[in-house]
């Protein structure tokens, strides 16, 4: 009897232990929140495997994919400077130091552009992948993966290229492959429970076509056509004054060429088959169905094209420098997040002769911007209209071309959906574009430049990685088709130059008039075939008499360029503001600091539209007669003591001007537009800020300052409007910072956050107090602020070595390694730099007191 | 070995059953932690590490000690890759604000609770895998006894 119940009893607890193991098992293995499961991340290969990568280590890697021993030196700021014998082994190093740095970006980044982003994260981003392969953005990069190993056969420099890209790819394919099988993925991965798939060619093109989608693609078309229709009542020369098609008012422009805009403006030529085109149709048909799109567009869209992003860049000839040789800066204002769009790196590669430092991008094997030892260059983009959109007319599955009716072409698409299955979708197209909607008896399709056919900046960029001169540089620049950039140039013979390049459609500017609208696709008269503006005929200057040239997303040319180019580029005050620092220096005084001074030091944060502004702003509320308040007498002497003073027009954190004249601006221009943006019931874009200027300083009397809410015969002008501005200013500060109105300091309105890409708020830093707004070349726009100088760099052909750099992040994507940050916090905050170490041609020369880290990758 | 060797070989091991469970998962958990835990689902290597030492020592009162065992021995595995990585800490407070984040809660930076965490939850696989094989190990040989006694 003993033994049996001995029996029982031994059953009773094998049974309970086996119960507790499968309960054990169960609650580790069941994701939290539908997110990762606790259990893989407490084993060592979870959490733990995570924090390689916090550190560089020293030593060496035997592996496949090399020809010979690759040295890779992290300097003290986690720069990996690669030692190679070949640009293609220099490739795969800096493919594995991109995986080893920003893996979880670079999958996230491809996932968006692909149209995959669901299959980790679900449901909630289905919309999302359903916009973007619309777009064709995948489909754009397949084409290019296709059309060049077609081209390869027939092209050597192709070729060379794409066996760089090969290489570079298998190095990113290593790391990953080695992350995964011994479990040390990064943090992020094992937070949302998926693993990265292998890079490709096809990753890099999508990657490519996501830079487009950042800066060219635009719905402005759609806007523009609403505005037409709903606030202008279709009067284009009504529209024209508020949103000119050539958007002149005090631009410098770019290329100093081809005149310039004093006292010029643009005759408008309404032909009759722009009449006829405007009174087309169901235009409140046209109206719901151009919101259904404009409501379609993606959050992550907005994350991509942050609204202040632009950029400047600017060189000076001998003439104008201390050392008598070019210096030539760039900042390019993108979003602001960690990990950080650039990858700063330097390459060498001894038998190629090759010594290059720059700025690539996390999933291409190319320097972005950057300089060897006889060039540099920078971008700034150009903002032209590369987007048209056609209206047909629908019958519910077929769409009259102008001759007939005819039937989309149909894709077929397959979305994997986490949690969900597959999710499948037809993405239709007519013969000249994607249909991106339709409602009733309408429908609306989209062409883009960056997907209309293959493009080729990745063989661009290979051309100026490895240029010694302006025409080799210029000759490879042909390629740079999309996004369109203007390109500043130097080299170490002296040479200075900027140029626009890409992709623009070839019109005049009665042609231009009708493609800034959505265009009727069914009538066969509409040209829909586009025609590309030839290299040779595209606007560029090369060492021009005022011995500088500078860009910042303005008007590229003066009123003597032949070709529409863009209406919506940047309102100038960037532009002005460059112009006037560097033809105010005279011959031989400029030097590094003073280039760094213009981009974040007091030239960097001189406001120029506070200086247009804030003079009419004084004088409306000294001249009204209105009895204000006490706190808002003390922010007008505040305001008029920062006007008097050696810091005017300086957006300074620690000044109050800034805050009460930004604060007066933003109010001012929404009493000025929004009572008429109401009645006509729309939420579009509003006129630039050259415009309301234009308007401010000669037509103080204009009917879009009268507030058309108050009761007739009552009508405002300017200064009720500014006045009215300035109480409501001081009431929203004094709400928002007390009555004491030395404690408004623009630091403590403006701040800067550095958002992690994935929105986890413990990896974002900030917000800290921050210099500058959307219109100083220190371009930093929005509250808060979450864009601007996405890079700053500077490089002396005097002295090469005497180059400077700083991002806003840091070199490495992990949230645990100290370089995942340190330059923005450490530098970039404080408006300082490192300097860019290309002087170090081999690994023997590396100077120790730089140096944190060797690795070296050895062949098996 | 003759078969009474054997068996004078057994009884020492049940002897000092405790001892060897315990000691068995301790370094052996270490050594899988630091050499090859990428290869196992995170539950497999302490579960199996018991269950193993049930059978070695065969008795289901080595589960307690078993689990201890490899609780230390994760205890001592993370400390040698605290020691060894650098960022580890910097990585597992991250974590543990990242979670805050997804949960919506604001959590304190927290590798000590990651770490006890990491430990415990080993500890209670290899306990319950002690207790399993300990059991199993008995049972069997409650039924061989059984089958002796039937045939003689």
């Amino acid at each position: 009897m003993s033994s049996t119940r001995d029996l029982y009893k031994q059953g009773g607890v094998l049974i309970v232990s086996i119960i507790g193991i499968l309960l054990l098992i169960i609650v580790l293995s069941t994701p939290i929140m539908g997110m990762f499961a606790l259990g893989p991340i407490v084993s060592p290969g979870g959490i733990f495997g995570a924090a390689t990568g916090s550190s560089y280590p020293s030593g060496s890697i035997t592996l496949e994919g090399i020809d010979a021993p690759v040295t890779i030196i992290r300097d003290n700021w986690g720069v990996p400077h690669i030692y190679a014998d070949t640009q293609k082994d220099a490739a795969f190093a800096l493919g594995y130091c991109h995986a080893t740095d920003r893996m979880f970006q670079m999958e996230m980044t491809v996932r968006t552009g692909m149209g995959l982003m669901s299959e980790v994260r679900g449901n909630d981003s289905l919309g999302d992948d359903i916009y973007y392969l619309t777009l064709g953005i995948a489909s754009a990069a397949q084409e290019m993966v296709d059309t060049f190993e077609t081209e390869r056969k027939t092209d050597p420099q192709l070729d060379t290229m794409l066996d760089i890209l090969d290489a570079y790819c298998d190095g990113v394919n290593y790391e990953i492959n080695n992350r995964i099988n011994t479990h040390t993925l990064p943090i992020e991965f094992q937070l949302l429970n998926f693993e990265p798939t292998p890079w490709t060619p096809l990753k890099t093109f999508v990657y490519n076509r996501l830079m487009s989608l950042m800066l060219t693609y635009s719905t402005f078309d759609l806007e523009a056509t609403i505005l037409r229709d709903e606030l202008f009542n279709k009067d284009l020369y009504a529209m024209e004054e508020l949103f000119p098609l050539n958007q002149t008012f005090y631009q410098v422009p770019i290329v100093p060429t081809y005149g310039t805009y004093d006292n010029y403006s643009l005759p408008l030529q309404v032909t009759e088959k722009i009449k006829a085109d405007i009174q087309r149709g169901d235009s409140e048909t046209r109206r719901s169905l151009i919101q259904k799109i404009l409501d379609r567009t993606p959050e992550s869209l907005d994350f991509f094209q942050q609204s202040w992003i632009g950029s400047n860049n600017w060189v000076a000839n001998g003439t104008k420098t201390v050392s008598g040789k070019p210096i030539l800066a760039n900042d390019m204002h993108l979003s602001i997040d960690l990990p950080h769009i650039w990858y700063e790196a330097h390459l060498v590669a001894k038998n190629d002769s090759w010594n290059i430092y720059g700025y690539t991008l996390a999933g291409t094997p190319v320097v972005v911007v950057g300089f060897n030892t006889h060039i540099a260059w920078g971008f700034t983009n150009v903002g032209p209209d590369g987007v048209d959109w056609f209206e047909y007319v629908w019958d519910g599955d077929k769409y009259w071309n102008g001759s007939g009716w005819a039937l989309p072409i149909e894709e077929n698409v397959t979305i994997p959906v986490k949690g969900l299955g597959d999710h499948n979708v037809t993405i239709r197209y007519t013969s000249d574009g994607v249909i991106m909607d339709e409602k009733g008896k309408s429908m609306i399709a989209m062409k883009w430049t960056a997907t209309e056919s293959p493009t080729y900046e990745i063989k661009a960029l290979y051309g100026a990685n490895n240029a010694t001169n302006w025409a080799e540089f210029n000759q490879s620049m042909q390629w740079f088709h999309d996004p369109p950039q203007n390109v500043v140039f130097a080299d170490s013979e002296g040479t200075i130059a900027l140029r626009p390049t890409g992709r623009f459609v070839k019109r005049n500017f009665t042609e231009g008039l009708l493609a800034r609208f959505v265009q009727n696709g069914s009538d066969p008269s509409v040209n829909k075939d586009w025609e590309y503006i030839p290299f040779n005929e595209l606007p560029y200057s090369v060492n021009p008499d005022q011995c500088y040239l500078a860009s910042a997303n303005q008007k590229s040319t003066g009123p003597d360029y032949q070709y529409y180019l863009s209406s919506t580029q940047a309102a100038g005050y960037r532009g002005r503001s460059i112009n006037r620092h560097l033809s105010e220096a005279p011959d031989g005084s400029i030097d590094v600091d003073l280039m760094k001074d213009a981009q974040c030091g007091p030239m960097g944060i001189l406001d120029i539209s506070a200086e247009s502004f804030t003079p009419f702003f004084i004088e409306a509320v000294d001249q009204a007669g209105v009895q204000l308040s006490e706190t808002a007498e003390a922010a007008l002497t505040e305001l008029k003591s920062w006007v008097d003073s050696e810091d005017r027009f300086l957006m300074n954190k620690t000044l109050v001007g800034p805050t009460i004249f930004y604060e007066t601006f933003s109010h001012f221009k929404n009493y000025t537009w929004f009572d008429e943006y109401e009645a006509a019931g729309i939420d579009v874009t509003r006129p630039q800020d050259n415009t309301l200027e234009y308007l401010v300083r000669e037509f103080p009397n204009s009917t879009w300052f009268d507030d058309i809410s108050t009761p007739s015969p009552i009508i405002e002008e300017r200064d009720d409007i500014i006045v009215k501005a300035f109480i409501k200013a001081v009431e929203e500060l004094e709400k928002e910072f007390g009555s004491s109105v030395d404690e408004w300091l623009w630091g403590d309105y403006h701040q800067i956050y550095f958002n992690h890409l994935a929105g986890i708020p413990s990896f974002g830093k900030g917000a800290h107090p921050h210099d500058g707004s959307g219109y100083t070349l220190l371009a930093a726009g929005g509250r808060p602020v979450g864009s601007g100088p996405s890079e700053r760099m500077v490089v002396d052909f005097g002295n090469i070595s005497n180059s400077w750099s700083v991002i806003p992040a840091g070199v490495s994507g992990n949230p645990a390694n100290p370089h995942y940050a340190d330059q923005a916090l450490d530098l970039w905050m404080n408006g300082e730099y490192h300097l860019m170490l290309i002087q170090y041609d081999t690994v023997e020369s590396f100077a120790k007191e730089d140096l944190e880290a060797t690795l070296i990758l050895k062949p098996e | 070995m003759s078969e009474k060797g054997v068996l004078d070989y057994v009884k020492t091991i049940l002897q000092y059953r405790r001892a060897i469970a315990f000691g068995l998962s301790l370094i052996v958990t270490t050594i899988i932690d630091l050499t090859i835990p990428t290869t196992l689902p995170f539950w497999l290597s302490p579960l199996m590490l018991g269950i193993i030492g049930g059978f070695i020592v065969g008795s289901a009162s080595a589960g307690l000690f078993t689990g201890l065992g490899t609780l230390v021995g994760r205890f001592v595995s993370i400390l040698i890759m605290i020691l060894t990585m650098p960022g580890l800490l910097r990585t597992l407070d991250l974590f543990l604000l990242a979670i805050g984040d997804v949960l919506g809660a604001s959590l304190p930076p927290g590798s000590l609770i990651i770490i006890l965490l990491s430990v415990l939850i080993c500890g209670l696989f290899g306990l319950f895998g002690g207790i399993t094989g300990g059991s199993v190990t008995v049972l069997v040989q409650y039924f061989r006894e059984s089958s002796v006694k039937e045939e003689v």
